[in-house]
Parts: C-alpha cells; structure tokens; sequence
C-alpha cells in the first residue's frame, strides 16, 4: 500500500519557479502556487483564465441603474406633490440618483464576486503552505505517492529549491 | 338659557381650561358631560366688545374657543371702526393674559411692603375706613381720580362719590385735547372736543397732528384717509403735514413742512392771516393781526410760500380740514378753530353738535387743584381707577409727594405699576374683555361689553368692587342694583329683548341733529402771546409712542416686538436727532446722549435721521416704566424728568454726547434698497408706462390649480406701516415674542414682516415700506430643495410647510429669495396664562422646525368646507387672513386668483402692479401695488441708492 | 527604494505595528476626549436648540456645512490616489495611497456627522433614507441633499470596501508575524488569504474593477456636493462651474492633508526609504495643477457676476471681496491660489519644511474657501431689509475640534493596527528577484 504526501517546495527567485511551473504542467500534474505578489510571469506560466469577477459588476450596475431610476419614480409617483411648479416625476434629477446606486450596486457585486470567485474568506489551514509564502518566497505544493517523494525533491533542487519539506 | 346663566356656566367652563385659577371647579367642568348649548368643543363663539386700549372705543368681535378668548377683530358693523383694529388692539388679548396680573389684593403693611389678603377682606377694611369717615361727616375728604370712563362706570362713580358726600371724581388722561376743548369754548361757546373725520376730505393740514396713530381716533381716521387715497388716481385729496418730526402720519403726507417744535402757533397763526387775506373775516383778521407769511416764515426757518400756497388749497378746497395735534396750545388751537370755520370745514368734517368722550377729561386746572387740597391734608382716602399717574404726570404736578401726603390710598389696576408703589390697597380688577361695562366714544354710540370669558384670575370688576364698598358704607345699594351688570342694565334703560339684540351687536348708535354752524364769539379772543424762536436753541418735544399710546401698552409683548415705523427700532426707544445737526456736533446712531432741560436730565441713545427738523429733539412718549411686569419694565427711556407742566409742548433742550454706546436692536440692518426696486413708487402721471415686461418661461407645464389658487395684493399707496397685520398674525398663529436679545440675533419669528426703506427717489426723507410675508410662489424656489417634502404645492396654490414632518434643514429658508421663513431655533414658552391664548386651530411648533405664514390656512379650510357643505364655491372676500382683516387701510387684499372676478384678479391687472424680484420667476401669488407720488409734490427724479 | 528587499519591506512595514509607546496612548488618549467634548457639545445643542449656535435668519448654514464639506473634500484625495492613479498605474502612489484611502474613510465618516449635527431635529434623520415603512414616508429625490445622502453613503461604503479589498494580502502577511490574540484576529480579517495564484487571479480583476468605479464616483460625489449650492438660486452659489471647481478643490485639500499627515507619519515609523522625497514631489506637482485651476475658478466666478449683469450676483461677489468678510476671502485666494505656486520651486517641493507649510496654509484656505461661499451668499442676499451677518459660537467651534479629534484618533488607531504603507503594491513595484540579474518588468 502507498500513502498520500503534500511537497511543498519554496523558491527565491521568480525565474526558478517559473520553469518548475512550466515543468509540471508539462508533467500534467495538479499543484498550487504561491506568492506574496501577482506577478504576470508566473500568470503566463500558469495560463490561467481572465476571473470571471467583471460580471458580477456588470450585473450589479445595471441592477443598481435600474432600482435607483424606479426609487425615485416611484416613490415620487406614488407621493405625487408639485414641487417648485415641477411635475411629480421629473427624470433629470433622477440621474443622480440612478448613477449613484450602479456604483453603489456595482462595488457591492464586485465584491461578492471576488469572495465567491476567491472562495474567501477559508480559514482551514492548506497543506503545504509556509509563511514565507505571503513574505518573500514563491512557493508550490502538490501531492504525490511516498514513492514518489524522493525523485520530487531532487528535481525541485534542480530547480533551485530554497527548500522542500513535505508531510 | 339666558345670557347670566350661560355666563355662569361659561363661567365654570371657562375655568375648567383657566388651570389653577379654580382647581376645585376644575373636577366639575372638564368632562363635557353636558355641554352648555352654545359651546361646542372645536366650535368658535363670537362676543361682540369694545376696545379700551384708547378712549377712541373701536367696537370688537372676540373670537372664543372652549371659554377662552383666542382673538379679537375689529366689529365690521362698529361705526368707528368698521371690524379694523391697531396694534394695540389686536394685542388686548395680552393684557388680558399678563402673568403678571394680580390674583389678590395687596395691602401696605407697617414696614411699608405689600401683603397679599382676600380682595373681600380688603375690600372691608376699605368699606370701613371709608364708613368711618362718613360718619364723621368727613365724607369730603374722599376724593376719586379715575382714567377717562365715559357711560356707565362714570356714572357709577359719580353717583357712588355722589351718595357718600365725596369730592366729583376727577377724570386724568395723559393723552387730553383741553387746549381744543377750551378753544372750542372759546371760539364757539362749546366746551367740548369735536367729532372729526376724513371722509371724503379733499384737503388735510396736520399740525403735529398724529392721527394715523394715536390722535383721537386712529383706526377711524386711517380707515377713511386710505379710502380717500383709494381714489387716488382719480380725484386727487391733498394731506400736507407740518411739524417738527415725520411721524409715522407724516411720512404718508404729500408734502412735509419742516417747522420746529414750538413753532407750531406761528405757523397757524401765520396761516390764518393768509387764509384771511383770500377769504376775509374780521374776528379772524384781528386775532392773527401781524402774523403774515412774510413776518412769521422767517422765525420757524420756512418758506413764506409754504404757508401761503398750503392757505391757497384749504380755501379752494370742498371739504378741508386742519388738526392741531397735542403740542398745540390753547391759542394754537383756537387758531386753527377760526381757520376750520372760515374754510367752511365745520359739519363737514368738524362736527360741533357731536361731542368726543375726550370732552369729559377734566382739565389740567381740575387735577392741580384735587392734588393742591391732598398736598394740604384735606385729602384722607383716595380711590384711583386704572390710571397711572406717577408714570405720566410731570414733576411740576408733585402728584408724588401728594400720594405720600394721603393717609389712605386705594388702587383699582389688574397689575401692579408706578403708581401703585404710593398706595396702601392695591384692588386687582379685570381687564375690559373680563367685565360688563359700557362706554360712550361719541354722542351718538355706546358701546356694550360682555365678559367674553370666566375672569383669568378670578378677580371681580371695578364696578362691583365700588357698589361693595358703597354697601358696606351705606348697608343699601347705589341705584338698587345688585352688581355693575344690573347698573348698567339699568343704565341702558332697554327693553330685553332691545337689551339682547345691544349685546348681540355690541354696541348701540343714535342719530344726531345736525346744528346749523355756531357763530365766532369775538369776546373771548385775546392777542395770542407769543415768543419768537431761537435760531441756535434746540426744542425738545415727545409724543405718544403709536405703540404703547401713554404707556398703558407697554406690557405687550406683541407691540414691543414690532419694529417702530420709522426705525425699524424693537423693544427700545430713543432720541430722534436731526442728521445734519447730529453731523455737527459728532452724534451717530446708538450713542448715548445726554439731554438736559431746566427740569432735569436724562441720557438715552440716539437715532439720526433726517425725519426730523433741524432745530428739534424727539423721544416717543410711554417707555421706559419702572414698575409694569416683565414685559413692561425697563423698556426704553421715559422723557418724564425733562418735562415741566405740559407734557407735550416744546421746551429748550442741550444735547451733550456722554461719549458712551449702546445697541438699539433692529431685525434690519440697511434700509436702503440698493436699486433693487423692492417697494417701488410710481409718479401719479407715469403710472403703467416703463413697466418692465418679464416674458413667462418656464422649462416644465404651467401648474394647473383646481378651482382655487389664493392670492393676496399690496397695496403700498395704502400701506402705512402702522403694524396691525403684524399683531394680528402674532395672535391667530401663536408666533412665540422672543426678545430683544434674539432679534439681534436675528431670531425673530414674525411671519409677516414690515420692511422698512429709506425714500430715496422722490424726497430725502421718509420711509417706503413693504409688508413682506410668504410669497406663495408658483415655483417656489423652496420647495423642491427640501429632502423630505415638507414643503409643496397644494393644490389651491398654497406653498405648504408641513410641521411634523420637518427635519430642520433650513435649506429651504437658504434658497426663499423672500426671507420670509422662521426656523424655531429654541422651544419659545408661553409662561401661564398666557398659553391659554393660543389659537387651537394652528399648531404651536417645537424646536426644530422650520415655519412660515400659511393665508392663515386654518380659516380658508373652515371656509372653504363650509362653502362645501352649502354646495357653492367660497365667495369673494368670505375668508380673510389675519393681516387681511385687521388691515385698517385696506391695503391688503385676499381671493381666489382663478376668479376673474375677484377684486384681487381686479387688483392684479392693476397698471401700479409689480412683485419684488419678479425676473426669477417664481410667479408668487401675492401682487404688490406702487406707490403714488404726485407730481406736484415731487422734487424732480433723482438717482436711487 | 532601490535595494530593498521583499523581506525588508514587509518588516520594516510590520515593524510600524510593534507595540506602541506611552507617548502614543497619550496622544490617542487625547484624541479620544476631544471627540467626547464635542459629542457632548452636540448633545447639549440638541437638548437646547439650535440656537445655542451662531447660525441665524439669514444665515441658516454656517460652520457646520463648512466643515462637512471641507471633510468630503479631504475624502478626495484618498480614491484619487488609489483609484485614479491605479488606472494610470501611476508608480509612485504605492507606498502613500494605504494612508490616503484610511484618510478617505474616515474623513467621510467624520464629513458624515455634520449633516446630521446641523438638523434641526437630529432624531428624525432617518426620514431622508429612502426606508420602507408603513408611514409610506419617501424622501423627495429632486432634493440636492437627498442626492448628496445617496452619494455620500455610496461614497462611504465603495471606499470602505476597497480600502478593507487592499488590506487582505498585507493582513495575511502581518497574521505570519503577529502572535497571540493579535494574530487570531488579523487571520479573521485577512479572509483566509494564503496568496494562491487562484486568489490573486481574482483579486487583481476585482480591485481593477473597483478602481473603475470608484474613479467615476470620486469625480460625482463632490460634484453632488457642490450641487447642493448649485442648485439653489441663492446668488454667488447658483452656479454652473461649481463642480468642476469644487472637485478640485477637494483634491486641492485632499492631497495637501496627505502630505501634512505623512511627513510626521514617515518621521515616526522610520520609512523614509519607502515613502520617498519623491512621492511628495508627485504630490505637490498635482497640487500645482489643482491650485491653478481653483484660481481659475476664483476669477472665472467674477466674469460670470459682471458679465451676467445679474445685480445681486455682482453685489455678492462685490461684498465678498470689500466686505465684513473680506479677510475670510483673502485669506482663502491667497492660500489655495498663490501660496501654492510656490511648488514652481523644485527646491520648495522637495523640502520637507516647504511641503509642511504649503499643505497647511492650503488646508486653512480651502476650508475658508466653503466659509465664504457658504456665508457671504447666505447674508446678502435679494432683500437688503433681511441681510444680517454670521459668526460661529463656542458650540459650533467646539463641535468642529471634536471632528478633528475624532478623525485623528482614527488614523492614529489605524497607523498603529493596520500596515499604513501596502506591502503588497510596494513589493510589486521592487524589482522582481531573478537568479539572472534581476529587473523589474513592470
């Protein structure tokens, strides 16, 4: 029987890890990544999608134009007071009010797009993170069979691994 | 039910709301378990009155709501009035309510301080000690001096001094025309103070005479001196003004004469002679001998042509008058006598065979010689009923040590004043809106009072106090009546059912005969004497302030607070000085001068002005009381230590700048109007031409108005600034008085303002005003900037200010180009019982809250719901705001818009019409009408300011 | 900041939250009871009234709206930096836009208070919130002051959330270092952030698409403010360059208080080498531009007034420049207008002494400059019979102080608990460490 590891290996330098990530995906393995900032390299090097996060906002903001443009209207309507010799609905003022809430609208889907998209906020601990992680080093972690773990760790040096550790 | 049990049940009902005055009645009345049938909760009665504010007797409607009188208009079927009223008529309900009025009687103790007792008890003791004195047989040394009461309360006294063997009562009034009243005698062998009036005069001559304000009978002499200028651009009626001081009167005059106080007897004198010369007459000719034009011009610094060309209009004029005002003496007066009878203006507009209740004033001669026998010790016990002398008697009269001198004093006042502080008794009486009484303003009317509610602080009338002593003196009655109410039953000698219909209308008038014109009695016409003015003396003269007439009003709050007409000055009076000499000497507005006469000094601030004759000092009469309550005392300066016998003749005066300051409180701080074209006037010839034509855009549909659209026009020829409309808005929408220190912040709350500018057009002195209140506008700019919609349009073209529902933005006061709305800065107290004057149809606001004139919207829905229920549309003229109705000019005029027929429609497409500020378009409701300056009196254009 | 590390800047960052001294609770402290004496002052204006303040008829705003709106335009600065400027990928904002957005929000929670102190009845504030209820009660959207509660608030969440959006990855890294207490909470507040590249993905279009919005948002919030005078036909506010104007001067104060409250802030934290000469010198350039441009206004204002041969306007501005408030108004040209051209001087501009001074002096102009638009229209205006002039009391000085001490109290607490410098962006903007001669690509 074979048992299950996390290896997580954490690099220095971007270039180093962009090869590892080239190796691997090549290798078709699954793994993750880490690094303290975003960095295009690496995002080529993954080839991950554009986030999905912009239609939320689309979606907010239309959402907000239209609820703010009927607030006003209706309520307005439903009140129906002249006001300063002007008509009870009187769409120029309104603008205001419908640009305000498509912003408004619009942040607040972003940011529930982003939790969702993100999966925030996970307060379990990932294996194979290391504090470096959100410091200075880049790092990957994937698993493999125990079998495997030796080989890993010899290519990941080749690589020039800072280090590898693995549980 | 008839009217004493009604009374008596208003009575309970009425302290029901009058807390604490009759806690124990209180568990009777407050559930209307059986409500006396004419008081219906949420229904007004209506009482009809009279108004004692001044012995001119205006006749009143009192509006009562739950037993309580919440407001007072003029009675539109009173002859005098016609259903106007003043300031200080409009704001006797504030007497009625003064928290200061007595609850009980004070008596003098040993160490010489007030106690409170039963006002039974010391009415007793009074009882007594005068019982004592009869007995004595010395009945003669009870002596009365009361204010002018002319009917029944005179009578009463009269017969009561009468029946104990007591001295006549002596009538004092500060404000009295004896120097008319012994010219008459003299001149005419009739001893009396003529009836006059305006209506229909084509030609007015006012020397010094105030007759817009206090003189004999304002509201009258208002009423019929505005529907005169009504037909202005018509038939034209003339009013020239001579006199020391612009007056609020004067100010309306076409053409003002500048002769210096005291200079007044030349001037008639002068003007006699001329008339003379055009329309002879011997007695006339003898009296004036050596007074032309030419001669007299030059002595009180005017021109020869004045009096000549002002003599030229009374003779050609139909139907003249001249009125000599209070600072004109006997010979002044008499002058003016010959010169009314030579114009023929004698039963056209002086009438003879109708006598004024001023002719019952006793004569100075009368009072010095009551106050000689108390300064003697002839004098035991003296009754005083509600008058003030201390407050209004010059030194001269030492009426002071004479009070100290009298061993027994007794005061009949519902509030302790200056005069109180000599008496040993001090009896708390009502007010006249409390009691039964009838008054006798003419020969030809009497007017009826009614208690129109349970008295405030349960205390009992001067009246019932005099037949309760008389009881206890004597053990009878006086006339066998009961109380004062049978007395003056008894008095008006009527039928009941006549007896009901008096009180039902208030008052009751009889027609006089009309004599033919008395003849001139030469005999008793002396050379006057004269003495000539002095070209560097200063003359110093007072009159009665329009607001607290001679001093008896200084205890309203509401008066005190409207701006004074030429100042704009609240809560304060001052020394008015000439701006030319003021320039001279270094005076400026608020510094504290001092005044020195051979009297006494006094140092006061001053007011510059050009309103004033160059040779001439003024301070308004009435301020300035030691002792009148909290809102009475210590309001402005009292001229009384410069004065010597004569209250309102001139005198020298020196004039020293103490160097010192103080700040007269005024809710304006510039009266020029910049060119702004606020409140416009207009030469009679160029009405309707260069009217500037504002084409009506607007970016949204017109605002379509159901049925109704109120609207109000203004009309400034008619307009006085006399502030009546104020007072009455104060009183029908519980507008808190805030004082001075607030106003000078800027805190005023008056919805409706009089805005005062300085004439800058057509003469370089005198005023223009403008009533400015809320707009109503079509497109008010104030409306749609409010976040909650507490302001909008209803849908009669009311702009609406929704109380509860204010956050207090303030925005919309910001962006009113009128600045007619009132934030509440403070929750304002209406001390006890002064809460129970609030008018329960209108809302008392909180702190918070923003708040405005509304047309008195709570009367235009009680109108317009009835007009409703009756299936018809509200007529024309049926609902009346406040202002409108007490307006005694008429410049106000209130209706529908959408009625082409309404006489507001009429006046608006009236050629003088403008609105202020009318290029922002805010189509506001109310029109303003132009006021009219002859050509003939006006100096050519000159550059605005 | 050539030369710095990845590892030297998240510590030296971290570092700035090492607990703090007794010079600093102090300071907090008394922060802390400045707010409480004017949350009292308040207290006491609602009990008595507003009367007890200096505003009056005419007068009815006075220093209260002066200060809200002086607050909203320090607001500014803070979304200008990190959002516009993001969009321009303007370098040099990195290691200042953490401290200018915290600015932000609590400027706005501190421009917030004032519209709710100025009511007249503070305990029905909730009626201008368009909240259902059975009183059907709405407020009136055509109202200036309901577009300004609607932009506010919307102001004041976006900015919030993307201030909280940018906080994430440095709390994730302050959570390595913290210990105890400190670090359960800041794992709660950094969401679980671990860093992934899944994450960043996300994270990077996010914040991209929140810089977009609150770019348009920044631009109409004060021009909504500057509506609330627009739209009124009060004289001297009635007026169509106000927005433009208005939006620059908020930038105008808005950067100049960044600068004031960095130069000490860098001083105390020791970060002189991240937060550089040169982001102030970046700073001054745009206060330049924005000073030139408010002087413009300034003039164009009085062209307006004479060339619309309108009376009461050109009275207005006439009496603001002669009048009793002549030395608000001069004060106000001088210092946002002619003061500010000293930056001309790269010699000025890049002294820490003359940025001090600057950017004080510016902040005292600009907030006269709303004290006169707001005053001298209020007092003169059509009818001359209702002019009557203003000055604040003890009650609306103490209220502003306390605002002072609320906002500072803020930004010390949040200089002390939070990374004031983002480590994130400043690490972004380091050369990216290569094994082969590292460059930064950026």
């Amino acid at each position: 029987m074979n048992t299950k590891k996390i290896i997580s290996a954490s690099f220095l330098y971007v270039d180093d890890f962009v090869n590892v990530i080239k190796h691997f995906k090549s290798e078709k393995r699954k793994f993750v990544t880490y690094s303290p900032v975003p960095n295009h390299e690496i995002e080529e090097a993954l080839g991950a999608k554009k986030s999905k996060v912009g239609l939320f906002t689309l979606a907010g903001g239309i959402i907000g134009l239209i609820s703010g443009f009927s607030l006003a209207g209706f309520t307005a309507a439903e009140w129906n007071l002249v006001l300063g010799g002007k008509p009870p609905v009187t769409l120029i003022p309104f603008v205001v009010i419908g640009f305000e809430f498509t912003i408004l609208f619009g942040a607040l889907a972003t940011l529930l797009g982003l939790i969702i998209n993100a999966k925030l906020p996970s307060y379990k601990k990932l294996k194979g993170y290391k504090p470096e992680f959100t410091v200075d080093h880049f790092g990957i972690s994937l698993e493999a069979d125990e079998t495997e773990v030796a080989s890993l760790t010899d290519s990941f040096n080749t690589f020039g691994a800072k280090e590898v550790t693995y549980e | 039910m008839d009217r004493k049990t009604f009374l008596q049940i208003l009575g309970l009902t009425g302290a029901g709301i009058v807390s604490g005055c009759k806690t124990d009645t209180q568990r009777l009345i407050i559930p209307y378990v059986i409500p006396p049938q004419e008081i219906v909760p949420g229904i007004a009665n209506w009482y009809a009155s009279s108004c004692r504010e001044c012995p001119a007797g205006c006749g009143l409607l009192v509006r009562c709501r739950e037993g309580r009188a919440v407001k007072v208009e003029g009675n539109p079927e009173h002859p005098i009035n016609q259903g106007k009223l003043c300031a200080r008529g409009q704001a006797t309900l504030q007497e009625l309510y003064n928290p200061d009025r007595l609850i009980t009687a004070q008596m003098r103790n040993a160490e010489g301080n007030f106690v409170s007792l039963e006002t039974e008890i010391a009415i007793k003791q009074i009882g007594n000690h005068v019982k004592s004195l009869v007995s004595q047989k010395a009945a003669k040394e009870i002596a009365m001096i009361t204010s002018l009461n002319s009917g029944s309360l005179a009578n009463c006294a009269d017969e009561f001094m009468n029946s104990i063997g007591g001295e006549k009562p002596v009538i004092y009034e500060a404000v009295n025309y004896s120097a008319i009243k012994s010219a008459c005698n003299k001149v005419f062998g009739k001893n009396i103070v003529p009836k006059m009036s305006l209506q229909d005069a084509d030609m007015i001559l006012s020397i010094g005479a105030d007759f817009l304000e206090t003189y004999v009978s304002p509201v009258e002499f208002a009423r019929q001196f505005a529907d005169n200028s009504d037909a202005k651009e018509g038939r034209k009626s003339v009013f020239i003004y001579a006199g020391a001081t612009l007056s609020m009167t004067g100010n309306v005059a076409d053409k003002w004469i500048q002769i210096p106080a005291g200079g007044e007897k030349l001037f008639a004198l002068s003007l006699l002679n001329e008339i003379c010369k055009l329309n002879p007459n011997p007695i006339a000719k003898n009296f004036s001998e050596g007074f032309s034009a030419d001669s007299v011009a030059g002595k009180i610094f005017i021109s020869p042509n004045d009096i000549k060309q002002t003599a030229k209009l009374l003779v050609k004029a139909k139907r003249p008058i001249v009125m000599g005002g209070l600072m004109c003496d006997e010979e002044t007066q008499i002058a003016i006598m010959l010169i009314n009878s030579i114009i023929g203006a004698i039963s056209k507009t002086v009438f003879l065979n109708n006598p004024l209740s001023y002719s019952n004033i006793s004569t100075d001669e009368e009072v010095e010689a009551l106050i000689k026998k108390c300064l003697e010790g002839t004098i035991d016990t003296l009754f005083i009923l509600q008058t003030n002398p201390i407050f209004t008697m010059p030194k001269h009269f030492r009426f002071d040590e004479a009070l100290k001198k009298i061993r027994m004093v007794v005061a009949f006042t519902p509030m302790l004043n200056e005069t109180t502080e000599y008496s040993n008794y001090v009896i708390p009486t009502n007010t006249p809106l409390e009691d039964w009484d009838e008054y006798q303003p003419d020969a030809s009317i009497r007017n009826y009072q009614q208690p129109v509610m349970e008295s405030v602080f349960g205390v009992s009338s001067t009246g019932d106090y005099l037949l309760e002593i008389f009881k206890s003196v004597t053990g009878k009655t006086l006339n066998n009546s009961a109380t004062y109410y049978d007395f003056i039953r008894a008095n008006s000698k009527s039928s009941d059912v006549e007896w009901k219909q008096i009180l039902g209308k208030g008052f009751s008038s009889k027609n006089i005969s009309v004599s033919e014109t008395p003849k001139i009695l030469a005999a008793n016409l002396l050379k006057p004497k004269i003495q000539a003015m002095n070209f560097d003396a200063i003359y110093f003269i007072t009159t009665p302030s329009y607001k607290y007439y001679d001093g008896r009003g200084a205890n309203k709050p509401w008066i005190s607070e409207i701006p004074d007409a030429s100042s704009s000055i609240v809560w304060e009076n001052y020394v008015s000085l000439n701006s030319k000499y003021a320039e001279l000497h270094g005076i400026k507005n608020h510094d504290i001068v001092e005044l020195t006469t051979s009297e006494g000094s006094i140092e006061i601030p001053a007011k510059v002005s050009t309103d004033i004759e160059y040779h001439s000092v003024a301070i308004a009469f009435g301020f300035g009381h030691t002792k009148f309550g909290r809102y009475g005392t210590n309001v402005g300066f009292s001229p009384l230590p410069l004065l010597s016998k004569n209250l309102w003749s001139a005198s020298t005066i020196k004039i020293k700048n103490t160097g010192k300051w103080t700040r007269l409180i005024s809710p304006s701080d510039t009266d020029l109007q910049y060119q702004r074209g606020i409140s416009q006037a207009v030469l009679l010839s160029e009405i309707g031409k260069d009217k500037k034509h504002h084409e009506d855009l607007n970016m949204y549909p017109k605002v379509q108005h159901e049925t109704y659209r109120w609207g109000m026009t203004v009309d400034l020829d008619k307009c006085i600034g006399c502030g009546a409309c104020i007072a009455a808005c104060y009183a029908e929408n519980n507008i808190p008085t805030v004082g001075k220190e607030l106003i000078s912040k800027g805190r005023e709350m008056q919805w409706l303002r009089i805005e005062r500018y300085r004439e800058d057009e057509f003469a370089d002195y005198g005023n223009r005003y403008i009533p400015m209140m809320c707009q109503h506008c079509e497109n008010a700019p104030c409306e749609p900037v409010c976040p909650v919609y507490a302001a909008y349009h209803s849908k009669d073209g009311l702009n609406v200010q929704v109380y509860n529902r204010c956050i207090g933005t303030r925005y919309c006061s910001n962006n009113c180009p009128y600045k007619v709305r009132r934030f509440n800065w403070f929750s304002y107290e209406h001390p006890h019982p002064t809460h129970l004057q609030l008018n329960p149809d209108v809302t008392v606001r909180d702190k918070g809250v923003m708040e405005k004139c509304t047309f008195c919207v709570q009367r235009i829905v009680e109108a317009r719901d009835k007009a409703k229920d009756e299936g018809r549309l509200v007529r024309d003229g049926e609902i009346k705001p406040a202002c409108v109705q007490t307006c005694p000019t008429n410049a106000l005029v209130f209706g529908n818009l959408l009625d082409e027929e309404s006489l507001v429609s009429k006046l608006k497409n009236n050629p003088r019409a403008y609105r202020p500020i009318e290029e922002y378009n805010t189509r506001s409701a109310i029109t303003y009408l132009q006021k009219v300056v002859k050509d003939d009196y006006a100096p050519k254009k000159k550059n605005k300011v | 900041m050539e030369g710095l590390t990845y590892k030297q800047v998240n510590d030296s960052v971290i570092n700035t939250l090492a607990p703090p001294r007794k010079f600093y609770f102090a300071i907090v402290g008394f922060f802390a009871l400045l707010f409480a004496m004017g949350m009292s002052v308040w207290f006491y204006m609602i009990v008595n009234g507003l009367g007890v303040a200096g505003i009056r008829h005419p007068v009815m705003w006075g220093v209260f709206i002066t200060n809200f709106v002086f607050w909203v335009g320090i607001a500014h600065s803070g979304t200008l930096i990190s959002a516009i400027l993001y969009l321009f990928r303007a370098e040099w904002r990195m290691s200042i836009y953490r401290s200018a957005e915290a600015m932000t929000v609590f400027a706005v929670a501190t421009a917030g208070m004032y519209p709710l102190i100025h009511l007249g009845r503070v305990w029905v504030a909730y009626w201008t919130l368009p909240i259902p209820n059975e009183m059907l009660l709405w407020p009136n959207f055509k109202s200036p002051l309901i577009m300004d509660v609607i932009a506010i608030s919307t102001y004041l969440t976006v900015s919030a959330s993307f201030f909280l959006i940018g906080l994430i990855p440095d709390i994730a890294a302050v959570r390595e270092k913290a210990t105890g207490i400190r670090k359960k909470i800041y794992t709660i507040l950094s969401f679980g952030w671990h860093g992934t590249n899944e994450q960043w993905r996300h994270y990077g279009r996010a914040y991209l698409f929140f810089a977009a919005l609150a770019t348009p948002l920044v631009i109409s919030v004060h021009s909504v403010v500057s509506w609330d005078f627009a739209l009124s036909i009060v004289p001297g506010w009635h007026s169509t360059i106000f927005a433009p104007y208005f939006v620059a001067g908020a930038i105008h104060s808005g950067l100049a208080l960044v600068i004031t409250l960095l130069i000490p802030l860098r001083k105390i934290f020791k970060v002189e080498n991240i937060i550089t000469i040169k982001n102030f010198e970046s700073m001054a350039k745009v206060i330049l531009l924005t000073g030139l441009i408010v002087g413009y206004a300034y003039a164009i204002e009085y062209f307006l007034a004479w060339y619309s041969g309108n009376p009461y306007e050109l009275a207005i501005f006439k009496w603001r420049a002669s009048g009793d408030y002549a030395p608000a108004f001069w004060t106000m040209v001088i210092c946002n207008s002619i003061v500010p051209l000293l930056f001309f001087f790269k010699k000025i501009r890049t002294s820490i002494v003359g940025l001090l001074v600057v950017s004080i002096l510016i902040n005292v102009g600009m907030w006269f400059e709303r004290y006169v638009i707001i005053i001298t229209s209020l007092a003169h205006e059509f009818l001359p019979a209702a002019w009557g002039n203003y000055s604040p009391t003890w009650v609306e000085i103490g209220i502003s102080f306390g605002s002072w001490g609320f906002f500072l109290m803020l930004f010390f607490l949040f200089a002390k608990f939070l990374p004031s410098i983002s480590i994130t962006e400043v690490k972004e903007i380091l050369p990216t460490p290569k094994r082969k001669g590292g460059s930064n690509e950026h």
